[in-house]
């Protein structure tokens, strides 16, 4: 097939033994290597946590034993699991819900090009740069009945003593409040990044078309932001499942249980009833919730990427 | 025509008044903790935006002396847990990056078996639930004698700094063509020089706004400090707390407490406006 | 300078094979243009050589000595990247002084000044020396990224399609000048490109690449003139060189190969006719260059009759497709020889130029 000059030396076999450079293939996996390491020391206290949960361990004994599914067969029978279930299901689904939509409406608003909208962008990030913690504090402080200055603005429209975090029946939409002044800024700066980023060639058509504003923001926005929905959904819900620093900061976990959501109900069972194993049994259910959830919405995510390129 | 000028003013008008609302909302909490932080322990109780400032809260939060007078506990050590923050979250950021860049650059170049597995495994650190964690670290670090040290908790931030570190940094890496590697290596720059001559300096915004981040959520912990530390170790966040659990109404100290605790990162998160959703979206959302 | 060689060289990214089985010579301070389609493998063949990319089988040499183990910055090549890789941050000063300034070479900053220097004002880009790449523009661009390649001495030269991202103007420009550049450089060179004409201009052979494989390397002659295949064939040549499935017929004493419906009709070649004779089927595919075309005049050459189906003009020359029966020929004219369409036209062909090719593996039956 070619014609080419002969060379000087045999095209099959080098004259030399053939010269490895071990360098080369080794250096991925010593690149990586301390990452990777660092994380199967994480993993370690991981492994040991469900090996606990099968166990009776607990601070109280001085040894302990392998139970199985005691633990669990325990827990799904106790009242306060399931309260914990209603708790942090509700705790979750009302601050998504409310920071997915006041975040989308603040990302549209924001989306605009007069100077307020511009100048406030820069300042849309600060609650959620302060600590949880501190963020709780503030509020709480603000719910004082005694300094606190919400109060003494709603006696003015003729409410008077509202008891925020004191009473069981407005507890939980207290903290929700805080955790929705944390975190709508999550949603609304990545749904603005996302708005920015749409291409403007569709819009124009549209306008072209005679579409209205309504029909527009249904047929183009939303299927287009539906990526980046996905990814504050997926971090929202997720943390919203696990919360701990703004409920054990307001209230501890109450008035009585109506704020004890999972990683209190562990926080209480491992380390003030010392039922270390109880505690973490609450943990590993929690977990398989957050990994479900986290694989549904990667999915999910994975194919709200394709369908808004598709467009 | 008129009509349609009439209705965009109308809009400007009351999307403007909506925004305001919401930075009411979302700005008035901090203002009035400053001024609470700067009020007088006799104002207090006055819900005036008009009165003269003071310092003295300041002053006895960070430095212990109770400079007002009146009743309440001695506080704890606070400027000693800003400290102790400082510390403990400026290394395991240190740390998070001399692991996690490396490992950013192998997940954003190699290609080798269970890449995307192990790229995941990183990512579900961020999602394991605290406590999980906790619970066990609490055993074995009291065995190893982990408990209340700065090692201990420095280990265990990992978990908040390294995923962060290693998805957004990525990122970048694999917005460097793999071809400017290559002429720097034709040039006649072993792996290690094109590493650090060429591609860090390419990276470094990415690192720098990835490293604020990590630093800012490392600083808020909460859980890991109050449960994994003790008093030696106390983080600004668990101080905070423990004004609280003393019953004294000693408002204006906590609110400065709040202040100094909550300040430096809101200062910090200006300066990496640019990279934000990046970082936030662990690189999921090219911002 | 050096002798590369390639023996046996082949490539695979996860189930596609980018290069199967390349082995071929580069002799000391050769020229030598690799042609092929994009896709072809031309990028993955100079990576190869240069180091940043590994063989899965095979081996590469330099005067001889297996260079596999050898990484990139130790083989002392250069290459100028398709993309240009400039670095963004460092100016175009500091991207052509990057190769001086690596660990082992000791050049005082004086040194590299003169040669940095003199490198720009050779490739006229000297007033641009302190922009970054993100100012300049294609064509400085590309002279910069030769010009980090040039200002060493290295023992192999790679360019890979370096001229392809600039206007024609340009290109055409540049082509000249590597055409003196390589007499002063003096380095063994591997040059990519997907236009034949830069081949032809620049080669001193010739290897044809498609789908990873080599289809032939030879000298610009030997590839235009004698193609292996009808790819390489197809590859040089503009117009493209006319197939037409034939097949052999005997005329008494006379072997001829013709078109099914008989209206193209050439006596083969003498030297062709054992390989025509040892053909398993009488089909065949013949090959006519348009320059081998000509309007018919009364000297004796085979004719064809047919009907213009379209003329266009290209600069001087015209380009005349003519439909005879199922086939269509392609003739290069002269700008003034246009023709109506539809028009009774005649093609006279040189009959001595004529190509056979085998109707399945496109082989070329001259070197049968």
């Amino acid at each position: 097939m070619s014609n080419h000059a002969d060379p000087t030396i045999p095209l099959n076999m080098p004259a030399t033994p053939r010269k490895v450079n071990r360098w080369r293939k080794w250096r991925p996996y010593l690149i990586i290597a301390p990452a990777f390491l660092l994380t199967i020391g994480i993993m370690y206290p991981f492994l040991t946590a469900v090996w606990y949960s099968f166990t009776n361990y607990s601070l109280t004994r001085p040894t302990f034993e392998f139970i199985a599914f005691k633990n669990y067969r325990i827990i799904l029978q106790d009242p306060s699991f399931w309260n914990a279930v209603s708790v942090t299901v509700r705790y979750a689904l009302g601050a998504v819900a409310v920071e997915m939509l006041l975040g989308l409406g603040i990302a549209l608003l924001l989306n605009q090009e007069h100077w307020l909208a511009k100048a406030l962008r820069y300042v849309l990030i600060f609650p959620l740069m302060i600590s949880p913690v501190i963020g709780t504090l503030i509020w709480k402080l603000m719910m004082s009945p005694s300094v606190g200055i919400l109060n003494y603005y709603l006696s003015k429209i003729g409410i008077k003593d509202f008891p925020w975090a004191a009473s069981q029946k407005t507890a939980m939409m207290s903290v929700v409040l805080v955790d929705v002044w944390i975190f709508t800024p999550f949603v609304g700066l990545l749904l603005l990044a996302g708005l920015r980023s749409l291409p403007r060639a569709p819009y124009e058509a549209a306008t072209l078309d005679g579409g209205s504003a309504w029909f527009t923001f249904k047929t183009l926005t939303l299927p287009m932001l539906m990526p980046y929905m996905m990814v504050c959904l997926m971090f929202r819900l997720i943390d919203s499942l696990k919360m701990f620093d703004i409920i054990y900061a307001m209230t501890g976990g109450g008035p009585g249980d109506s704020l004890m959501n999972f990683s209190l109900q562990a926080y209480f069972n491992g380390f003030l009833y010392l039922n270390l194993a109880y505690g973490l049994a609450y943990m590993i259910i929690l977990w398989l919730i957050v990994y479900i959830i986290s694989q549904v919405l990667s999915a999910y995510w994975g194919k709200a990427q394709k369908r808004a390129v598709g467009q | 025509m008129a009509s349609n000028a009439v209705r965009r003013r109308l809009q400007t008008g009351i999307s403007s008044i909506l925004i305001l609302a919401y930075f009411v909302f979302s700005l008035f909490p901090i203002l009035w903790m400053i001024v609470v932080s700067l009020k007088r322990q006799s104002e207090i109780f006055t819900t005036r935006f008009i009165f003269s400032p003071t310092l003295d809260n300041y002053m006895t939060v960070l430095f212990g002396q109770n400079v007002a007078g009146g009743t309440g506990a001695i506080r704890t050590d606070f400027g000693g847990s800003f400290i102790n923050s400082l510390i403990i979250s400026v290394t395991a950021v240190l740390i998070s990056l001399v692991v996690g860049v490396p490992a950013a650059y192998a997940l954003a170049r190699f290609d080798f078996k269970g890449k995307n597995d192990l790229a995941f495994t990183f990512l579900s650190l961020r999602f394991a639930p605290e406590l999980l964690v906790i619970i066990p670290l609490f055993i074995i670090y009291h065995k190893l004698g982990l408990y209340n040290t700065y090692t201990g908790l420095i280990w265990v931030y990992q978990l908040i700094c390294m995923p962060l570190i290693i998805w957004v940094v990525r990122g970048y890496f694999e917005d460097i063509p793999p071809e400017l590697e290559y002429a720097a290596q034709v040039d006649g720059y072993s792996w290690w020089h094109v590493f650090f001559k060429v591609l860090l300096p390419l990276v470094s915004p990415g690192i720098a706004a990835a490293s604020l981040l990590a630093f800012i959520f490392a600083w808020n912990n909460f859980v890991f400090a109050m449960l994994l530390g003790g008093a030696q170790t106390n983080t600004v966040t668990v101080s905070a707390l423990s004004f609280l659990a003393a019953e004294q109404a000693r408002y204006g100290e906590m609110a400065a407490a709040s202040v100094i605790a909550a300040l430096p990162e809101v200062l910090l998160a200006l300066g990496i406006q640019k990279y934000l959703i990046r970082g936030l979206s662990f690189g999921a959302v090219k911002g | 300078m050096a002798r590369v060689t390639l023996a046996g060289v082949s490539k695979k990214y996860g189930k596609t094979q980018a290069l199967d089985n390349i082995s071929l010579d580069v002799k000391d301070r050769e020229f030598l243009v690799i042609l092929g389609p994009s896709g072809a493998g031309k990028t993955t063949l100079l990576n190869l050589v240069a180091g940043v990319i590994e063989p899965t089988a095979g081996e590469v040499f330099f005067d001889g000595e297996p260079v596999g183990h050898l990484e990139a910055n130790q083989r002392n090549v250069a290459m100028a990247f398709e993309s240009y890789a400039l670095y963004p941050n460092r100016t175009v000063y500091e991207n052509i002084a990057f190769p001086l300034q690596a660990p082992g070479r000791k050049l005082s900053a004086q040194e590299i000044d003169q040669k940095v220097k003199k490198v720009a004002e050779i490739l006229g880009i000297t007033h641009v020396l302190e922009h970054k790449p993100g100012e300049i523009s294609n064509g400085q661009k590309q002279r910069t990224s030769l010009g980090r390649a040039m200002v060493r001495n290295p023992r192999v030269l790679l360019l890979d399609e370096p001229l392809s991202h600039l206007d024609a103007k340009l290109r055409h420009h540049m082509r000249t000048e590597l055409k003196a550049l390589q007499s002063v450089l003096n380095t063994t060179t591997l040059y990519v490109t997907h236009d034949y004409l830069e081949a032809l201009a620049l080669a001193d052979r010739v290897a044809v690449i498609n789908h990873g494989k080599l289809e032939q390397l030879g000298t610009r002659d030997e590839v235009f003139g004698r193609p292996a295949n009808t790819f390489v064939a197809a590859a040089l040549g503009q117009p493209e060189i006319n197939l037409v499935a034939a097949t052999v017929k005997a005329e008494g004493t006379e072997l001829k190969v013709a078109s099914e419906d008989g209206l193209i009709s050439l006596p083969v070649p003498a030297q062709l006719k054992a390989a025509v004779r040892a053909l398993p089927t009488a089909s065949v595919t013949l090959g006519v260059r348009p320059i081998h075309a000509e309007l018919a005049t009364d000297d004796g050459r085979p004719q064809v009759h047919g009907h213009v189906y379209a003329f266009e003009r290209f600069g001087t020359k015209g380009i005349l497709t003519v439909t005879a029966g199922q086939n269509r020929l392609v003739a290069l004219l002269d700008k003034d020889q246009a023709l109506p369409v539809n028009a009774p036209v005649t093609l006279g062909l040189d009959a001595g130029e004529l190509m056979l090719f085998h109707p399945e593996t496109g082989r070329n039956l001259a070197y049968a």
